[in-house]
């Protein structure tokens, strides 16, 4: 369970989380959507201490991670598992060898071990053919296919997954959707979504979590949020341009 | 009431310049700090990156080596032949071309080749993981960034400088016998005989011992400049170019501050 209490972050003069108070509960499929530079990523590197608050606490499980160094934050990731939106490969790796890194590194097994568990998380993803080749020899959408895959190595108990979509065609992204139910309806992970994907977000999420202006819109299923006549929910689910929607 | 000092001002720059440079050696410092707890930390020691980077600093800057310490045993012999000539004092010139080579000029040189070679590549490859985020991405997994990427660079930078000054002090003998034969027209032999009969084991080793600071020097200003990398290319750039001009400092500065300690 992650609990954001009263959390600001500031950039410069940017206020890009205002006060944000939201717990995520376990084995919920969880998205936080809103437009572009509304906080999502920004929110959801503070559950894997990437950024700290400004103001606020932020609580793990009931612990208070907010003072958490790096060694103890180490140890939440492991649990919590963030994807990022642009897939961080390591470019000087085959893709199999970028998802038996942190296999081998945690489970202090031997490269060729390591390199045999990979191949398992990448069949999970429909890559074993390609495991050989260098991240830039593959698609955007490969990519993150095989990050979500090595973000899967560490089985965490929840995976933060940052616009898992966005870019991918309609086969691709209905193959990550699927991998996110399969997330938690048969494995029981938390899955939080950062995404902008309508299609993907009525068809998937739990909760919807709607961002604007750094503060929390709507917190609600997606019954709730479909049937909000609330003016600025209302143009981002008909993506119309002109309407009060600030962006 | 005084007049603020105006932030563009000489003044101003000049206070700006000495916070800066501050600043860096501060940061230099932490980053030796938190690379030698993680090589406490032995059992995080990563044996694949290692041997990766051993290779990559040591086996491909080889040739580099080579060639620059041939023409620096060379450049040594062609310098100290007029001297030799005019007085015909040819058993002097293996002593003066072994001193130059073993404790100054070999151990720079070879160091600077180094630091524009490995420390360069080092920085560009550490600043475009961080622009790229694979340094957060090692973060998310649970993978501490000093001990997987640093420590290793750190070593294999020591261990590899240090094994390249060996192999380039020999290279850069054999240029400059054989620019003695070839230029000056004095037997080789004697060029041999001169380097033995000097008994320079104490310059030999200064010079390696030189090679191990040179190595940390360039391994700690390359790692920070690269680690710290913000705004894309450019700033990938600005980088590199500050990690090869503050190698350079550090590298006559140890090399200053050795040779007084060590005579």
């Amino acid at each position: 369970m992650i609990e954001y209490v009263n959390v600001t972050k500031q950039f410069g003069p940017l206020t890009v989380l205002d006060g944000i108070n939201l717990t995520i509960k376990d084995g919920e499929i969880t998205y936080v959507i809103g437009s572009s530079g509304t906080g999502k990523s920004v929110l959801v590197k503070h559950a894997v201490g990437l950024l700290r608050p400004d103001a606020g606490r932020i609580l793990i499980d009931n612990i208070d991670t907010t003072d958490f160094n790096e060694r103890q934050w180490n140890q939440i990731r492991m649990r919590y598992a963030l994807v990022f939106q642009h897939p961080t490969l390591f470019d000087s790796m085959s893709l199999v060898d970028n998802v038996a890194l942190p296999i081998r590194k945690h489970q202090k097994v031997s490269k060729p071990a390591a390199k045999k568990s990979a191949m398992e998380y990448l069949e999970r993803v429909g890559m074993t053919t390609k495991a050989d080749l260098m991240p830039s020899d593959v698609g955007p959408g490969e990519r993150k296919r095989v990050s979500i895959a090595r973000a899967l190595t560490l089985s965490p108990d929840c995976a933060i997954l940052d616009e898992p979509t966005t870019g991918l065609d309609v086969v691709a992204s209905k193959n990550i959707d699927e991998m996110i139910s399969e997330l938690s309806k048969s494995l029981g992970k938390t899955v939080i979504v950062v995404s902008h994907d309508l299609r993907s977000i009525f068809g998937v999420a739990d909760r919807i979590v709607f961002l604007y202006k750094g503060k929390i819109r709507l917190d609600g299923s997606p019954s709730a949020f479909r049937a909000s006549d609330d003016p600025v929910v209302r143009q981002f689910v008909s993506g119309e341009a002109s309407g009060p929607m600030e962006t | 009431m005084s007049k603020p000092v105006e932030t563009d001002s000489f003044l101003g720059n000049f206070g700006r310049t000495f916070i800066t440079a501050f600043q860096t050696v501060g940061a230099m410092t932490l980053l030796q700090l938190r690379i030698f707890r993680s090589l406490l930390a032995i059992k995080n020691f990563d044996y694949d990156e290692s041997v990766t980077q051993l290779f990559k600093i040591g086996v491909r800057s080889l040739p580099v080596v080579i060639a620059t310490a041939a023409f620096v045993g060379a450049l040594m012999v062609v310098a100290s032949g007029n001297f030799v000539r005019a007085t015909g004092a040819t058993t002097l010139i293996g002593w003066a071309a072994g001193t130059a080579v073993f404790s100054e000029v070999g151990p720079i040189l070879i160091g600077l080749m180094f630091s524009g070679r490995v420390g360069a590549n080092n920085t560009a490859e550490l600043g475009t993981m961080v622009v790229t985020n694979q340094i957060d991405a090692l973060r998310v997994l649970g993978i501490n960034p000093i001990g997987y990427l640093i420590v290793p660079r750190f070593m294999a930078m020591i261990v590899m400088l240090f094994f390249l000054t060996a192999i380039g002090d020999l290279f850069a003998l054999t240029g400059g016998a054989i620019t003695c034969r070839a230029v000056l027209g004095i037997d080789m032999r004697i060029y041999w005989q001169g380097i033995l009969d000097s008994n320079l084991l104490s310059e030999f080793i200064m010079g390696l011992v030189k090679a191990i600071f040179f190595g940390g020097a360039i391994a700690i200003v390359s790692c920070h400049w690269g680690l710290q990398v913000t705004g894309g290319a450019r700033g990938v750039g600005r980088a590199v170019n500050d990690s090869v001009v503050t190698s350079a400092i550090a590298i006559f500065m140890v090399n200053f501050f050795i040779t007084v300690l060590w005579t």
